[in-house]
């Protein structure tokens, strides 16, 4: 299979964090603290050189942004400060937005806005709900008897289902 | 002619107010267009040749630190505006020195100079002035004893301060030079004796320069020198007040690896070769005379007094040659590597003077052995001329060079000096095996390169890639590193580790900058007036850089840069005038004098 080569890969990582890739001199001081790489592993220092060579195919099929847990001594180390650290979280954040094919990981990781417009939807979800479960005393089945704000029986029976499942207690 | 100037920075100026210079800028003569540009991914050839067509601009000037950066982009746009490319000027502040104080007159100097086609080397060229004969050189290296050898030799008075108690300076540590292998001491003793029996040359060890007074041409300049407390004129160096005092400390000479006394000789060659006494360790100085005394019972020549007191002297000279050198990183704070924790991690000095046949060992390569030192009754590691030589030898290039976090910059030096003590270990020891971890390989010099494959040949295992770690375990050290030409992680265990450590500037530089009004570079080197054209002379007039105070070079670049200061002191003695001070011209005169060039 030939090798494709995607120059402006390393621009679009960009996005997900990864900012300093270029700095990165090959010198593997963050392989050589990692204590994760071993002989099969190496990285991080090889990830960053796939990176700057844009080889976007390679990264895809390797395992080793998903063996990193981020404990930062490779970028603690780097005589470049080229956080290779933040490189394979970015990785991570790239893969993520690859696997979902809905496209909403690649939103919220590129863009702040999504992201903030998503934690206040979901606080104030959170918050209608939980001024529900006030106004019912935490009997959420009242609701299913007398249906003041919700009309349709599925959701009901569903925040009922949730509700019970989870034990939601003060 | 009309002119567009465009501002391009590399990085951020630190104080340079770029808009106060661009509001100069757009108010000299010819200059139509004035743009402040971002680095390099904000420039788009098209709209910038659009832009030089709409103002029919024939002459387009870069400015910034680095604008050659910027003259193949602007080159291409200039052609595509069908306009001359040999009328690309720049404007680079940085090459003429807009660094520091009275900068932004500079930056507006060379550019006015720049937008009217004038070179500016051409233009700022200070008056001249009456030049004293005599030369101060500060610092002894082998800078100094060059520089001074090669005026005194031309029958001018030369006064040769040194901080320390004998010439020679860390060329006097080394065991061999790279890549002839030849012997340091071999080259460097003949020219430390020229220098302390010449005529011309007024020797001053053991003195700083305190002050220093006066204008391009004639300085006045106070130098303290301490006491030595022996008479280095009827000092025999016979030893025997070495071999009765009782104070041992840390011998600076051998980087500590070997104790001295308190009242000591640095190293048998020294220039003056006459003892010398250690004011600090001393108990009888110390303790005002109540306690001890015992080399002055001894001396045969009753030529130590402990009551000598420091004396100021003060010489009138023409010229002064900077000569200080360097100093290596402190690398405590480089943890990662075990130095200070782990006896056998040796700094690269240190394993110079190990090396050396006049060291400790006799020059055999062993092993740290330990004791009990019987006043503390704790272990000490000293290097015994009997212990265990090394199995295993690791050479971890770049420590504390090329690191944003500690220096920025190439030390120069090392990956030659590494691969000489690869190429020394093998050969006093045959069977050891010898591992170099580097980053990449800067055989830059003449001969380095086929020196470099040599030791590659000789069997010494060259791994590509840095070591960031030395563990050690049930007493085995572990160099941990990846090898990036062979795709593997590798483990190896060594009985020594030498850290190729990083250079810095003398402590003293940054006291001796302000002293004379030099400027020094961001890395703490002393800058010189012109990197390419004139790398010897700077702002001062009079004052010259020789060495590796100006920046980290080899042995071969430092004696040719001090012979190459000499000519220059030389040509402004013989023809009665030197350069002034370019500090003194001002902007209107720059600008006056640019005009009239012009106008030729």
């Amino acid at each position: 299979m030939a090798i494709r080569v995607n120059p402006m890969f390393i621009d679009k990582l960009e996005r997900f964090g990864a900012e300093d890739v270029m700095y990165c001199y090959q010198c593997g001081d963050c392989s050589t603290v990692c204590p994760h790489a071993d002989q099969v592993f190496k990285f991080p220092r090889k990830s960053m050189r796939l990176l700057q060579m844009g080889l976007n195919g390679k990264l895809k099929m390797t395992l080793e942004p998903w063996l990193c847990y981020y404990c930062g001594q490779c970028s603690e180390q780097c005589p470049r400060e080229a956080d290779p650290g933040e490189t394979m979280m970015s990785l991570r954040r790239w893969l993520i937005s690859v696997y979902d094919f809905t496209g909403l990981a690649a939103l919220f990781f590129r863009s702040r806005l999504a992201e903030i417009t998503a934690i206040v939807t979901v606080a104030i979800l959170t918050g209608v709900f939980l001024v529900f479960y006030g106004i019912t005393n935490g009997d959420l089945q009242c609701m299913t008897a007398r249906t003041l704000f919700f009309q349709a029986r599925s959701f009901i029976v569903l925040t009922l289902r949730l509700g019970q499942s989870w034990h939601f207690s003060f | 002619m009309r002119t567009a100037i465009y501002f391009c920075q590399v990085e951020d100026p630190i104080n340079l107010d770029i808009h106060a210079i661009s509001k100069y800028a757009a108010n000299l003569p010819g200059v139509e267009l004035v743009r402040v540009m971002g680095n390099m991914s904000q420039l788009q050839a098209p709209a910038i040749s659009e832009e030089l067509i709409a103002n029919r601009v024939e002459r387009v000037v870069i400015a910034g630190d680095m604008p050659g950066y910027f003259k193949p982009f602007f080159t291409t746009a200039v052609s595509k505006a069908g306009g001359n490319t040999d009328e690309v000027r720049l404007a680079s502040f940085k090459e003429h020195g807009a660094t520091a104080r009275n900068m932004h007159d500079r930056a507006k100097a060379v550019l006015a100079c720049a937008s009217m086609g004038v070179p500016f080397s051409l233009v700022a060229v200070p008056s001249g002035n009456p030049v004293h004969h005599a030369t101060l050189v500060i610092g002894g290296g082998i800078a100094g004893i060059q520089a001074s050898l090669e005026i005194a030799n031309a029958g001018y008075e030369v006064f040769l301060v040194e901080k320390t108690g004998t010439i020679g300076g860390h060329m006097a540590m080394f065991d061999k030079t790279f890549p002839t292998l030849d012997c340091a001491a071999c080259i460097l003793t003949p020219k430390m004796v020229n220098v302390g029996q010449h005529d011309l040359i007024h020797l001053m060890t053991n003195s700083t320069v305190t002050e220093i007074t006066g204008h391009p041409g004639e300085y006045r300049v106070k130098i303290l020198q301490k006491a030595r407390y022996v008479d280095s004129g009827s000092c025999v160096a016979c030893g025997l007040c070495s071999d009765v005092c009782p104070v041992k400390v840390p011998s600076e000479f051998d980087a500590g690896i070997s104790l001295r006394k308190a009242v000591y000789v640095p190293f048998p060659q020294a220039v003056p070769n006459s003892y010398l006494v250690d004011p600090e360790n001393c108990t009888y100085i110390q303790t005002g005379g109540q306690k001890c005394g015992a080399c002055l019972k001894k001396c045969p020549k009753e030529c130590i007094s402990l009551l000598e007191q420091d004396k100021a002297v003060t010489v009138e000279v023409g010229n002064v040659i900077l000569a200080t050198g360097y100093e290596m990183l402190d690398i405590s704070r480089l943890d990662q590597y075990g130095y200070g924790k782990y006896p056998n991690v040796l700094t690269s000095l240190e394993f110079e003077r190990l090396t050396n046949a006049s060291g400790t060992t006799g020059g055999k390569i062993v092993t740290k052995s330990s004791r009990i030192n019987k006043k503390t009754q704790e272990e000490e590691w000293y290097f015994n001329p009997e212990g265990k030589p090394p199995g295993s030898v690791a050479i971890i290039h770049c420590v504390g060079s090329r690191s944003k976090k500690y220096n920025p910059y190439c030390s120069r030096v090392c990956c030659m000096y590494s691969l000489k003590f690869a190429h020394l270990i093998r050969e006093k020891i045959p069977e050891v095996k010898c591992y170099e971890f580097y980053i990449d390989m800067r055989a830059f010099g003449k001969g380095y390169e086929e020196f470099a494959e040599r030791i590659k040949q000789e069997g010494t295992f060259i791994v590509r890639g840095h070591s960031a770690s030395v563990d050690n375990i049930n007493g085995q050290m572990i160099v941990k590193g990846e090898d990036i030409m062979n795709d593997r992680l590798v483990e190896f265990k060594v009985d020594m580790v030498i850290l190729a450590v990083g250079l810095i500037p003398t402590p003293g530089t940054a006291e001796l900058s302000q002293m004379l009004g030099i400027i020094r570079d961001s890395d703490g080197w002393f800058s010189e007036l012109d990197y390419n054209g004139n790398p010897t002379e700077t702002e001062r007039g009079g004052i010259f850089v020789a060495g590796m105070c100006q920046g980290p070079k080899d042995i071969p670049d430092t004696v040719a840069q001090a012979s190459a200061v000499a000519a220059g002191v030389l040509r402004s003695i013989s023809s009665g005038m030197g350069l002034g001070d370019l500090g003194s011209l001002s902007l209107s005169e720059i600008e006056s004098r640019a005009k009239q060039i012009q106008m030729v």
